[in-house]
């Protein structure tokens, strides 16, 4: 099967990469690859967001690694993998972010060497001039921009320090172990600096391929390449000493989309709009502390852009019309799962709605059932307090199912908010818009409780072997909570 | 099978009472609640009510603990009505007494006595039962 290597590029990327993450673990089902391949791009390594990325993304593996799915809509289901894990070859770091060279600590101006730009030549002649014209390009400001915190809304800093990627050692191996069936699927945003000026960079290095510099140059010219370019959904909140302005991120986005219209959109295969007119603002904090935005609805629905491209066929990117989409069904502050299209809701939501349950569970009930007569936990290999007290259980999978937690707790407190479940030990009103199946004849209203959940698990692994504790513990929620949703929420 | 429900109920009731129990002919009967109410119990735990909500080793108890008070009832209060029948022990000589004269003490003893024995029986039934593919909620129920 096929690798989707993800280009996640700047803070956006790093946002939307996280939202894909947690669709993934939650068993949402990719068809024409068999596994991802996230690289991070950004300068700014203090990011917060890139750090919850990351983190999250290695408890993914964690625990993708303990439990080793088999079946499609099993939790964690689809690979997740560093690069360092897919290519042949040294001198790549292990992490899911590309290490961008000559950032740390420096200012664009001693990145550019702009001080000897005017200097003499062996011939004695002054190239002054190029001091010139930098000084046309770039204000001083920008010229002293610290780079380690990211290019801060500067797509002309970030379209000279990105062109670094085509002779990284990530960039060639990422390129020579490029397969024939693999797929590239870009997420930037428009309206700053990384994501701006990183796409039609990499873009670029990619169709341009060359041989002689990468093994199967016309794997990566003829690859199937998707991108979502997400266009201002947040804004910053009112600080005099800030280098990102919010007012200019529509003017960008137009100039940038102006740009596309020419140099890019005939490049890939399919390119996905997304924005919204709803903002909230945001604290600018670029320094140690890093930027850190709750996570909003528009990452996820940019996150299903890449469900949508894993899931259509080669057959099917005609070269025709290849601009998507995101619609909601409703303009409303604060969405649920009724707002969202079938299609939409069809792809997510049992998934969502069945790890919701899960961490709910695990939070909330099974410790008072570790060592009870649960037939799911006490069956060999039983769930006993060691495990729960162990490191899978305890450092990865509980960490996991926090930041999941926490994800769509953002999300429901964002602008537009997005809060498809009420999150309590209250299973009956789990899933907001929807009530329970009611009891005989349509006479009043059954209850949605962690027994009925214990009741689906009993019966799905009766009589089944796993190999693991683990196993069993993922086996019988990805699979057990079919039972309960269909049974519980049938119209759902 | 009398014979065996015989040889279990001496080992709890008194002689006595369990001569005018074999005269009457209730040992079969009796015998038959002491299994037969541990396996109506045990059906119902594991193969109908088969619950998550009542799985638990408390419930288990309970209804073993139901089974033991059947089995007693109806022991002591078959021994009570045999009494109040007042049938003589021996009808040409009514100095001989009535059957089932021993008292409350003794019908009670031997309920206990049969009760607990149907203890047994309610915990193999219990083995069985929890095994077969119905019991999904409570196969690992006492254990």
């Amino acid at each position: 099967m096929s690798k989707l290597f993800i280009f996640a590029i700047g803070g956006t990327g790093s946002r939307v990469m996280k939202a894909l993450t947690m669709l993934l673990a939650s068993g949402v089902k990719l068809n024409n690859v068999s596994e991802i391949v996230p690289i991070i791009v950004d300068p700014h390594k203090a990011n917060l967001d890139l750090k919850r990325t990351e983190d999250i993304l290695n408890n993914y593996k964690k625990i993708r690694d303990s439990f080793k799915p088999t079946e499609d809509g099993d939790f964690f289901h689809t690979e997740i993998k560093k690069l360092k894990e897919v290519v042949k070859g040294d001198g790549i770091e292990d992490t899911y972010a590309f290490q961008l060279k000559g950032v740390s600590d420096e200012t664009f101006k001693d990145y550019i060497d702009f001080n000897t730009l005017g200097a003499a030549n062996d011939n004695g002649e002054l190239y002054g001039q190029n001091k010139d014209l930098i000084n046309l390009l770039y204000s001083e400001k920008q010229l002293n921009t610290n780079m380690d915190i990211g290019f801060v809304g500067n797509p002309n800093i970030g379209s000279v320090v990105l062109n670094q990627f085509r002779d990284s050692d990530a960039f060639r191996h990422f390129a020579s172990n490029f397969g024939k069936d693999d797929r590239v699927f870009i997420i930037s945003s428009i309206f700053g600096g990384t994501g701006a000026a990183g796409f039609p960079i990499l873009l670029k290095n990619i169709r341009g391929a060359e041989a002689g510099v990468v093994e199967n140059p016309e794997f990566l010219r003829n690859a199937k390449i998707g991108a979502i370019t997400v266009q201002p959904y947040f804004g910053l909140e009112p600080n005099e000493e800030k280098m990102v302005d919010k007012a200019t991120f529509y003017s960008k986005t137009k100039a940038a989309l102006q740009y596309y219209s020419r140099g890019v959109n005939k490049s890939v295969d399919r390119l996905y709009y997304i924005g919204d007119e709803v903002i909230s603002n945001f604290k600018y904090d670029p320094g140690n502390n890093g930027q850190k935005n709750d996570a909003h609805f528009i990452e996820m629905a940019a996150a299903t852009s890449i469900i949508d491209f894993a899931n259509t066929p080669d057959k099917d990117f005609d070269g025709g019309q290849n601009g998507r989409r995101f619609m909601i069904k409703n303009n409303l502050d604060e969405l649920n799962f009724d707002n969202l299209t079938e299609r939409t809701k069809f792809i997510i939501g049992t998934a969502l709605a069945k790890y919701t349950t899960f961490c709910l569970y695990l939070e909330h009930s099974l410790d008072g059932k570790i060592g009870g007569t649960l037939p799911w936990i006490k069956d060999t290999p039983a769930l006993d307090r060691s495990f729960i007290q162990g490191s899978f259980f305890h450092s990865y999978l509980k960490a996991f199912n926090q930041s999941y937690i926490d994800w769509l707790n953002e999300m429901g407190k964002n602008k537009r908010a997005f809060k498809p479940f009420n999150l309590g030990t209250d299973l009956t009103h789990l899933i907001v818009g929807q009530e329970p199946k009611k009891g005989f004849f349509g006479l009043g209203a059954t209850k949605a409780t962690f027994d009925d959940v214990d009741e689906a698990l009993n019966k799905y692994t009766n009589g089944k072997p796993f190999p693991s504790q683990e196993v069993r513990l993922l086996k019988a929620f990805s699979k057990g909570l079919d039972k309960f949703m269909s049974s519980k929420f049938p119209n759902f | 099978m009398e014979n065996f429900f015989i040889s279990i109920f001496s080992l709890f009731v008194d002689g006595s009472l369990l001569d005018d129990l074999i005269r009457q002919g209730l040992v079969l009967p009796l015998g038959f609640t002491m299994l037969l109410a541990p396996l109506a119990l045990t059906v119902l735990f594991y193969a109908i009510i088969n619950s998550v909500r009542f799985s638990k080793r408390r419930h288990w108890l309970l209804v073993l603990l139901i089974s033991f008070v059947i089995v007693l009832a109806s022991f002591y209060f078959t021994s009570v009505q045999m009494a109040d029948l007042e049938i003589l022990r021996d009808p040409e000589n009514k100095e001989a007494g009535y059957l089932f004269n021993q008292g409350d003490a003794f019908f009670l003893s031997g309920g206990l006595g049969v009760g607990l024995a149907s203890i047994i029986p309610f915990f193999l039934f219990s083995m069985i039962l929890k095994y077969l593919p119905f019991s999904t909620n409570t196969r690992r129920t006492p254990f």
